[in-house]
């Protein structure tokens, strides 16, 4: 039964005892030999003749000895064995050639691995969780919502806790960003409310101390706070003694219990994290969502499966309340894909395809190089197999030193790759890093290195299919007989070099297009921000504490006018305005809306919008135009009309035919206890999501009369913004002592740091573009000048009958113009795709943009063009007598 | 794992004889088929440098005058393969043989 594998062991074995193995049938064969000879004396012979009867009754020794080793051992490995050692003689011999195609290959290997370890970061693993795979994210789902965001009300929480089946442990949280004093200055911290196993459920244990208690996320047991490494570092130094520390949050004292590891870093921007203390009233909430939910599977359940388990569960509390959870549904994801940031599959699939198409280019290069190496070499191919090698064999032996070369360019490959990453990261803002899960996951790992092999190995097989492919049939009595005179490779071959150079033309064209499109995209993006000048605007951000002081919205409106004050008269300071969040700030607040008189259809067509709420000025601040109606004015307080402006996008949507000024709408649905406002006006539209692929709808209150706890400050400065951050904090502490402002930055600065990933995305493009624009010219102009290299002798014969050197100009360039040609009409389509493809991706980009298709065509026309010249130019430079000696 | 018709008659004979060396297995095979084997002896040593891989067992030892040479001896798992071979083979000539014994249609 084990045959097969005992022998497997044998002749595994066999390979690395060749020499003991030899010896034994040698000594076999010497045993025989003997006992034949010995019986051929015995019949009378000669010792002379005995030996030789024996040898001939025996055997060809050498035959013999060859069967032995093929029949012992494994030859298919052995030869593989020897062609490798064979094509590292050949390529040693090659410096040049083999410096070229690893570097060509490496250039090629290491893009895709660099790109392929960021979108392993990003996609494959954005948090570093030893039980990953097993974490779900649970939260409510309206039937006919498109908006996913997975919050659950804690009501529903909590019955999902007692109720569900599919999971073993199971947790909430909830955001809050808390100022903490205590400390040697007070600042905002972005803190997370969790319930007691939510470390349990993460599967982490801290650093220093302990985790939460069981009892501890009990209303009045709730005072302490565990603190991630990175605030630990930043504001204790690290010390050890922290744990036992009171600090202060939002003024009450909290007791630092436990500091976590690095690796803990959930929800992304994390600082600490604080006991989820629900209180009756929030126990009986189940129309208030905003709880998050994770979950781990028990063993042997999969996400679907609880996904199942829980749509019933959710079915059932639909019909037991059905006052607040009819049409709420439950859904199950995975906790990557809720990790993975917003956007960053489909750009990281961008830049895959990128960087896949300069690997084609360059192993179209290498397939080029080798193929004129082979066809140099057909004469000692076509010697081979006429001495008996079979057509896999000479195959094989091709392909396996283009391998070889492969594997070499792996080697530079994830060299470039270990430095383009460091390029990377070195020059990543640390403040994105807080919130793009998986930067710090960016790494050449065990996973990496297979990818990096795997995709070596196959463009060496590619790029050298060609030539091995040429092989398969070699007319060996011409090649033989005519020797070097010939060996160009006939027509089959030609038509093979030319398919190259049109595709690396194609792909190029598509690649450059793209790369051109995405700068130009994300240079727009950055240009619709140009209008409001964000350079000399100062903003800053303020959370007020869930404190009394703050309970009421009259006292916090009565805060933001006082703040508004001290802060416009700072010295250097035109204006100060607030609002809820700038443009490309992050922060974006949508929620839904309703039209008085036009109840919300049940069929998807969901009413959302941008909620933002601002100070009289804004408008003028952000030099958005006034469309329509009236702007807010001081007059518009608590005790005045509640009123609202729209967007031009918002008015267009909902209300294309009839002005909306003096319609009556709220946000939230039509019985929510939000009143209704009056729309009295429309402004113009102002972009604050960059991810949006068009202008949003937006609704603007005035501040006053919907004061929230959290507001951004703009200053607009006649002096350099950076200059006055410390005179604004302190005009704010002049107002409120305690009270921290965060993120103080021109609104310019805030903005690139928003966009950076864009950014990223836009240059890398722009990198590959270039590779490919460098790779494809290389080979052009290597395409063109084998084959004016290989004309010479006509070219002469040509110019020797009183051929013109234009004319010869002309024939060399008018091939390579078809073939520019040929690319372009297989190119441009394949461009026009990638551009709709990325104008789905970035609102900038313009998926006919007349332009940039206009100079990526006359870049790669001229490039090419160049490239046939140069040859054609040597060309007719060549004296005749030399081309026509020219063998 | 399928052996060559040759590895089968060295099987077989080393059954019949028991341990022996591969010269005397080579002779062994030539007068059992009587002379209408032609085979190279060498190719024996092979198949029975191949066979020790799997069926056969080193005895080793000497001879008697003197000359060092290895014997061999059939193992469990070559008896095994031997008879399931064996009745392979025979199944395969008996099958032949009829087909061949039909008459022709005259």
């Amino acid at each position: 039964m084990f045959d097969w594998l005992r022998v497997a062991v044998a002749k595994a074995r066999a390979l690395f005892s060749n020499r003991r193995l030899d010896e034994d049938f040698a000594e076999e064969l010497q045993a025989h030999l003997a006992s034949l000879t010995e019986e051929n004396l015995n019949k009378g012979m000669s010792a002379e003749e005995a030996n030789r009867a024996a040898r001939l009754r025996l055997g060809g020794l050498t035959q013999l000895r060859e069967t032995h080793r093929e029949l012992r051992g494994l030859p298919i490995v052995e030869t593989l064995f020897r062609d490798v050692h064979y094509a590292l003689r050949t390529l040693r011999k090659n410096p040049g050639l083999t410096l070229a195609a690893v570097l060509t290959l490496g250039l090629g290997i290491g893009a895709n691995t660099a790109v392929f370890s960021m979108a392993q970061g990003f996609l494959l693993k954005p948090l570093s969780l030893p039980n990953l795979d097993r974490l779900v994210a649970v939260g409510e789902l309206q039937a006919y919502d498109n908006n996913n965001t997975i919050r659950a009300s804690p009501a529903n929480y909590l019955d999902w806790v007692s109720q569900s089946r599919s999971f073993d442990r199971i947790s909430a949280f909830d955001w809050e960003s808390v100022n903490l004093s205590g400390v040697a200055q007070p600042l905002a911290a972005q803190g997370i409310h969790v319930s007691a196993d939510f470390f349990g459920v993460l599967g982490v244990r801290p650093l220093l101390g302990r985790t939460f208690l069981p009892e501890e996320d009990q209303p009045g047991h709730e005072h302490e706070v565990v603190l991630t490494r990175g605030l630990w570092e930043r504001q204790f130094g690290g010390d050890q003694s922290v744990v036992g520390r009171t600090v202060r949050i939002n003024g009450s004292p909290y007791t630092v219990v436990g500091v976590m590891d690095k690796d803990c870093k959930f929800p992304q921007s994390v600082e600490l994290w604080l006991p989820l203390a629900l209180d009756a009233q929030a126990r009986h909430d189940r129309n208030d969502r905003y709880l998050q939910v994770m979950a781990h599977l028990k063993p042997g359940v999969t996400r679907e499966q609880a996904q199942a388990e829980m749509k019933t569960v959710a079915g059932r509390l639909a019909r037991q309340y059905p006052q607040t959870n009819r049409d709420w549904s439950a859904q199950v994801i995975s906790l990557r894909d809720y990790a993975v940031f917003r956007g960053s599959g489909p750009f990281m699939f961008l830049l895959m395809g990128a960087v896949g198409f300069v690997l084609l280019i360059a192993c179209a290069n290498v397939a080029n190089l080798l193929f004129a190496r082979a066809t140099g070499r057909q004469r000692e191919i076509a010697v081979r197999a006429a001495l008996g090698a079979s057509r896999w064999r000479v195959a094989r032996q091709l392909l396996s030193e283009s391998v070889v070369l492969g594997l070499l360019g792996a080697g530079a490959g994830v060299l470039l790759a270990q430095w383009a990453i460091y390029l990377i990261l070195v020059n990543m803002p640390p403040d994105l890093e807080r919130f793009v899960a998986g930067w710090d996951q960016i790494r050449l790992d065990g996973t990496v290195f297979v990818f990096a092999l795997a995709v070596a190995a196959t463009a060496g097989g590619l790029a050298g299919l060609a030539p091995a492919f040429q092989s398969w049939r070699p007319d060996l009595n011409a090649v033989i007989k005519e020797g070097a005179r010939n060996s160009s490779g006939g027509r089959s071959s030609h038509r093979l070099r030319n398919a190259f150079v049109i595709t690396q033309i194609s792909l190029a064209l598509t690649l450059i297009v793209g790369a051109g499109l995405m700068v130009r995209g994300f240079r727009g993006l950055l240009d619709t921000n140009r209008r409001f000048h964000p350079e000399s605007l100062l903003t800053m951000r303020l959370v007020l504490p869930d404190s009394p002081a703050f309970k009421d919205p009259h006292r916090r409106a009565a805060f933001y006018d006082q703040t508004l004050k001290e802060l416009g008269a700072l010295p250097g300071v035109r204006s100060a305005t607030l609002v809820t969040g700038f443009p490309f700030s992050g922060l974006m607040n949508s929620g839904t809306f309703s039209v008085e008189g036009q109840p919300a259809t049940n069929t998807g067509a969901q009413r959302f919008a941008i909620i933002k709420d601002i100070s009289p000025n804004y408008f003028g601040t952000m030099e958005a135009p006034l469309l329509q109606g009236r702007a807010f004015s001081d007059f518009d307080g608590p005790d005045s009309a509640p009123v609202a402006l729209i967007s031009e996008r918002l008015a267009k949507l909902h209300s294309p035919s009839r002005s909306p000024l003096g319609r009556r709408i709220k946000v939230g649905a039509q019985d929510s206890s939000e009143p209704w406002r009056t729309i009295v006006g429309v402004v113009g539209d102002i972009k604050y999501d960059w991810a949006a692929a068009s202008s949003e709808p937006v609704i603007y209150r005035p501040y006053r009369q919907a004061p929230q706890n959290y507001v951004a400050f703009g200053l607009r400065t006649t002096v350099e913004p950076g200059s006055l951050v410390s005179a604004a904090r302190s005009a704010v502490t002049r107002v409120s002592r305690d009270q921290p402002i965060f993120n103080v930055e021109s609104l310019d600065r805030v903005i690139r740091d928003n966009t950076l990933p864009i950014a990223y995305v836009a240059v890398m493009m722009a990198v590959a573009g270039a590779l490919a624009l460098l790779l494809a010219s290389v080979g052009v102009y290597s395409v063109m000048a084998y084959s004016v290299a290989e004309r010479t002798h006509e070219i002469g014969v040509r110019i020797v009958v009183g051929a013109r050197p234009t004319e010869v100009v002309r024939l060399v360039v008018g091939r390579g113009l078809l073939l520019t040609v040929l690319g372009f009409a297989f190119g441009l389509p394949c461009a026009f795709g990638l551009a709709h493809l990325e104008a789905n991706l970035l609102a900038g980009v313009d998926a006919k943009d007349f332009w940039t298709f206009s100079w990526v065509s006359a870049l790669l026309g001229v490039v090419s063009l160049l490239a046939c010249y140069l040859p054609a130019r040597r060309a007719i430079r060549v004296d005749p007598i030399v081309a026509l000696r020219h063998e | 794992m399928v052996a060559s018709k040759l590895e089968l008659m060295v099987l077989k004979a080393l059954t019949a004889m028991g341990p022996w060396h591969g010269y005397g297995i080579a002779q062994c095979v030539e007068q059992i088929s009587e002379q209408a084997l032609e085979i190279n002896q060498g190719t024996i040593s092979a198949s029975l440098v191949c066979l020790q891989q799997t069926g056969l067992d080193l005895l080793g030892g000497f001879v008697g005058n003197n000359r060092r040479a290895k014997f061999y001896c059939i193992t469990k798992a070559g008896r095994k393969q031997l008879s399931a071979e064996a009745a392979n083979w025979e199944w395969i000539s008996g099958v032949m043989g009829r087909v061949l014994q039909i008459a022709e249609r005259s």
